[in-house]
């Protein structure tokens, strides 16, 4: 019978049509670390469809938070890892 | 008639008023933007949906929007999932779903709206004449249903590419001679990608 | 009284004499036509009604009333009574009229008319083909070994199947098969002759025997005068006669030859004796076109046998996949007859088997299917309109990989659980929550669905078993692998089929039910899997990729400095890939050596299958342990990872692929074959670490490739692009180059029409194709050679990209600056760095 509501990739991709004129307006290199944001997130399509939020573009935001902070935690231990 | 899609929010356009079967009929992707504002407006509405009572989709096209819908009831109100809740859907696949559902749609005054209709109309699988008959009888309920209670129907125009289907706009006729209100709404002729808040 | 036994080879109504005509394969040899008595039932129950409307009730029994006078006052002899039946969809058994025609003959037409006059009543049992009631009453099924007490007059008195659908080793029938096949494909060009095959299964004792028959046909296919088809006729008479064939398995049967034979059959008054059964009709169903889930589907028109099953290769489903073994069991199981079960989708033999159920237990088969999807939430909605789990995989190469299966597991899930329609609903006594959702599932009495699918999924289950078991030369095992593939489909659609709209057993809240169920699975492998230390790098629907932390790289080509590398990079040729942003986390941790824990083999991963079956109630078995396996990116954007697009080498070196071209059918063969030649020069290279070595072989076979496209050394079947059409020649705004091969071929007298399929080869210049089916070759001077190029490019990229660090525009340079003669030879190649996984 098919599905009622758009995939948790039709959206992703949804909500990050609505930021296409908040991109526009970026400076160049501003745009790239978005998209880079993006597609973070997009790497937890999966927990954000189980999740199955009202509103998930709050759940996107938390999945692009979580890979920032992956990245904090790396560079914190290679900053304390490093010979001094 | 052509109205920005902006004046759904607002209550005093289109207005629903009990006792009449009102249609909308507007193309694919505006419609579905029109269907789940309307659907907003009348879950928070206190006069068309008052407190404990729900409002009642029935879906003909697998097109219930429930993001956008949660969406836009976000903007209005911070309980979003009690609103949620008092939205009530039913999904019909088939003309004979269809029927069933209206025949059981309660005898109470909660409002109604079927969202593409004729979706389950356009169905080689039956003859012309067998939907044709489960059309009148479906209108016959809905008519029932609207001297009692609110009740909005949404329709896009006819299918263009329709194999093993002769004249599906009749059935678009039927629906709109049955109605005691129809708007009528063409796509925007510039695309302009906005969304509804 | 004489008693036979045999298999049953062909039921149907008998026209002429009444009750049914049925075709036994005797044991004496002989082919048996026998009669046998056999009222059918239909049902009539009032207009659906709101259950607390005793109006309507009381103008429901009216009219069931109105119904019996109409009945009584016509002449087809008919009993009637009335009856309380169970409807699967309603708490209590309803009130019915039954209606039992005499002759099942007459039960189509008399039920046509009913419900024209009688439209709001609900009808049912009212539309089920004879083979399965008979099924229901008898047990019979396609193939059944039977004992039969007839008079003398051949009708029967008694019968009795001696065998189940569920026997692993059947006695096999020795049927008789007559294979027709044109000389060539007669889309393609007009066959001259017919090559004619015949043969005995199993202990038939017949010798194989072969013939040739000439055609005359035109430049566009049509019969020539002349006496060729009236020797064509006698002839092919005189063959059917001898053999007396029980199997028709022809080319193109269905769109083409029989239609071509029947239509020379009658305009030279010879009759050919296609028929078994001199008195039925050849039943010729027409083709025709629809849509599903949004997909334009053609299906040719069709030619039905009585007595004897015509089977065109072409038109059955799968026939590909699992032959005449697999339709044989797919009937066996579902009932279905053969002639349907060849040509419809599994999908109508779930049905089949769900029909036989429902009979066998005196539940109705609704004509129409009224129930309708209960009222749910708008949250409830989103929580509940989910699919299976798809994960985002860790792109990259991995090595040491072990991929983990839940064995049927959506058909599993429903028989475990008791999901059907009937056990689904709101919250209840003795009901389970289904995982996540507000539904609940009654446990108590097993439901229509576990119910049918049940002995099937033993049966596979048991199947697999007996395959594991046999030695490599045992003949069984083509047949058990047919078998087993034809179990694979049903239960692979059974799914489908219960969100199927127009599946009479369907219900969205069960559909709903098994994915709910299917997620909550994974997610607990999931963390079963973590919780004994391993990784999980990938997970879709029923299955998931683990490895042990290590054993995972994201490999780009590190070139030593210096060496004739530096010439490449002189030319500008770009050497070296962008460490990946989105997994730069990864790259960065990268230790300097592979460093992976072993998964200790395949008893190594047997504490975590048990460990998972024994927490989600499933089983679970290893597909197998990858030396390594690659994830790929989404080709729009190399950061975003893309499910179910991968390749790999198992341990035994066989390849494993996903979501590459060579998996697509609308890819040129040449293409397709190149691009698996690479795989296999990544098998052989060993193990994950050894691929950089192979990359000269690779860019010399991609050389060597190119350079057959180039010189027109490809045969044009090598270049060919299959595709479907999607709507109308006319219906296309700009027209896809699979509508402008439509369009040449519509001119040249040859139209298609949505869902078909269209042949071509890409050519240059206008209209930039060519259609493989035109009258005329095509000009292989002409083909559109940098369009190919960049498809085999495109295609190797996929396979070089991941384990061997070469993009789609690195190879191009590279390509390109060797074609020019730049002096290229890798120095060294570094093993590809590892990283934590």
């Amino acid at each position: 019978m098919g599905r009622t509501l758009p995939s948790a990739t039709q959206a992703f991709l949804q909500e990050q049509e609505a930021f296409t004129r908040f991109r526009r307006a970026l400076r160049r290199s501003d745009q790239v670390a978005l998209d880079d944001l993006f597609a973070s997130a997009r790497q937890h399509l999966a927990a954000a469809s189980y999740a199955s939020h009202a509103l998930p573009f709050e759940v996107f935001l938390l999945a692009m938070l979580l890979e920032e902070h992956k990245q904090v935690m790396l560079l914190r231990r290679l900053l304390e890892e490093a010979p001094h | 008639m052509r109205y920005p899609v902006c004046m759904l929010n607002n209550e005093t356009a289109l207005q629903l008023s009990p006792g009449r079967l009102h249609l909308l009929i507007a193309p694919r992707s505006l419609g579905r933007q029109m269907n789940s504002a309307m659907i907003a407006r009348i879950a928070l509405s206190h006069s068309l949906c008052p407190p404990g009572s729900g409002v009642r989709v029935v879906d003909g096209g697998n097109c219930f929007d429930a993001r956008s819908i949660a969406r836009l009831l976000r903007r209005q109100t911070s309980e979003l999932y009690a609103a949620l809740e008092r939205i009530r859907v039913q999904r019909a696949f088939t003309c004979y779903q269809m029927l069933t559902m209206l025949i059981h749609s309660s005898t109470n005054n909660e409002p109604l709206v079927v969202l593409d209709l004729l979706a389950t109309f356009y169905d080689e699988n039956a003859s012309k004449m067998e939907r044709l008959r489960l059309l009148e009888h479906s209108l016959g309920q809905l008519r029932r249903l609207s001297s009692i209670a609110t009740v909005l129907i949404s329709s896009p125009p006819p299918p263009t590419i329709s194999p093993g289907l002769d004249a599906p706009g009749e059935f678009l006729e039927r629906l709109e001679a049955a109605a005691d209100q129809v708007w009528r709404f063409e796509a925007p002729s510039v695309q302009v990608q906005e969304r509804l808040f | 009284m004489p008693e036979l036994t045999g298999w049953l080879l062909d039921l149907y109504a008998d026209p002429q004499q009444g009750g049914l005509a049925l075709w036994l394969l005797g044991d004496d040899g002989q082919r048996h036509r026998l009669q046998q008595a056999f009222p059918v039932k239909f049902f009539a129950a009032g207009p659906h009604q709101s259950p607390v409307d005793a109006e309507a009730a009381s103008t429901g029994l009216r009219r069931l009333r109105q119904l019996w006078l109409r009945l009584r006052r016509q002449p087809v002899p008919l009993k009637l009574s009335r009856d309380a039946r169970r409807d699967l969809f309603l708490p209590e058994p309803i009130p019915v009229l039954c209606v039992e025609v005499a002759q099942p003959s007459d039960q189509p037409e008399l039920f046509a008319q009913v419900s024209r006059e009688f439209p709001d009543l609900a009808f049912y049992d009212a539309d089920l083909p004879l083979p399965l009631r008979h099924a229901a009453a008898y047990g019979t099924f396609p193939l059944a070994y039977l004992r039969v007490t007839t008079d003398d007059e051949h009708n029967i008195q008694a019968i009795e199947a001696l065998d189940s659908p569920w026997e692993l080793d059947p006695p096999p029938a020795p049927l008789r098969i007559l294979s027709i096949e044109p000389e060539c494909d007669p889309r393609h060009a007009p066959p001259r002759f017919l090559r004619l095959h015949f043969q005995a299964m199993a202990s038939g004792g017949l010798r194989p025997q072969t013939y040739r028959l000439p055609l005359e046909l035109d430049a566009a296919g049509k019969p020539t005068g002349g006496s060729w088809a009236r020797r064509l006729l006698a002839n092919l008479a005189a063959i059917l006669r001898r053999h007396d064939p029980d199997v028709l398995l022809t080319g193109w049967g269905d769109t083409w030859l029989l239609p071509l034979l029947l239509d020379l059959s009658e305009a030279h008054h010879m009759p050919l004796p296609l028929n078994r059964d001199p008195t039925c009709e050849i039943t010729r169903k027409r083709e025709f076109t629809y849509f599903s889930y949004g997909q334009v589907i053609h299906r040719g028109q069709q030619v039905l046998l009585s007595g004897r099953w015509h089977i065109d290769l072409y038109n059955a489903m799968l026939y590909h996949d699992y032959g005449l073994e697999g339709v044989l069991e797919m009937s066996r199981v579902s009932g279905a007859p053969v002639q349907a079960s060849a040509r419809l989708s599994p999908g109508s033999g779930i049905s089949a088997m769900q029909i036989v159920t429902a009979l066998r237990g005196g539940v109705l088969v609704p004509w129409h299917k009224q129930q309708a999807e209960d009222l749910k939430s708008a949250l409830d909605l989103i929580h509940a309109d989910q699919g299976g789990m798809v994960y985002q995989p860790i792109p990259g190469l991995h090595r040491e990989v072990a991929e983990i299966d839940f064995i049927s597991m959506y058909p599993g899930i429903m028989t475990r659980f008791n999901i059907s329609p009937e056990t689904v609903g709101p919250e209840r006594p003795h009901a389970e929550r289904v995982p996540a959702l507000n539904l609940w599932i009654d446990r108590q009495e097993m439901g229509l669905v576990p119910r049918t699918l049940e002995p099937l999924l033993d049966k596979r289950i048991a199947l697999k078993r007996e395959l594991l078991e046999l030695p490599s030369w045992d003949p069984r095992r083509r047949q058990y692998k047919a078998r087993a593939s034809a179990h694979k489909w049903l239960l692979v659609t059974c799914f489908g089929y219960l969100g199927y709209k127009n599946a009479r057993f369907g219900r969205i809240e069960a559909h709903e039910s098994v994915t709910a169920y299917g997620r909550e699975a994974l997610l607990l492998a999931k963390e079963v899997a973590e919780e004994m230390g391993y990784e999980v790098l990938h997970m879709y629907v029923d299955g998931l990729w683990v490895c042990r932390p290590g054993g995972s790289s994201h490999p780009s080509l590190s070139l030593q400095p210096g060496g004739l590398w530096s010439e490449a990079q002189r030319a500008g040729i770009p050497t070296r890939l962008q460490a990946n942003p989105a997994n730069g986390a990864k790259t960065a941790e990268a230790g300097p050596h592979w460093t992976p824990q072993s998964l200790g083999g395949v008893s190594g991963v047997q504490p975590l299958l048990e460990e998972i079956s024994r927490r989600t109630n499933l089983p679970i078995s290893l597909e197998g342990i990858y030396r390594w396996v690659a994830f790929l990116p989404s080709r729009v954007d190399e950061r975003v990872p893309v499910p179910n697009r991968y390749f790999g080498v198992f341990q035994d070196g066989s390849l494993k692929m996903r979501g590459i071209e060579a998996r697509r059918r609308d890819t040129p063969p040449f293409i397709a074959e190149t691009q698996l030649a690479i795989l296999e020069l990544l098998a052989q290279a060993g193990e994950a670490e050894d691929l950089p070595g192979c990359l000269p072989q690779v860019l010399q076979l991609l050389r060597r490739r190119l350079q057959d496209l180039r010189l027109h050394r490809l045969p044009a079947e090598a270049l060919l692009v299959s595709q479907k059409l999607s709507r109308e020649l006319e219906k296309y705004r700009s027209p896809s180059p699979a509508a402008r091969a439509a369009a040449q071929l519509a001119r040249a007298g040859k139209p298609l029409g949505p869902g078909q399929l269209v042949r071509f080869i890409y050519m240059r210049g206008q209209p930039g194709v060519h259609a493989w089916d035109l009258p005329e070759p095509p000009n292989l001077q002409g083909v559109d050679v940098p369009r190919y190029r960049t498809l085999l490019l495109r295609a190797a990229s996929s396979i070089t990209h991941q384990p061997l660090g070469l993009s789609e525009a690195v190879l191009t340079q590279w390509l390109n600056a060797a074609a020019a003669g730049v002096p290229l030879q890798l120095a060294s190649i570094s093993t590809p760095r590892s990283s934590h996984c």
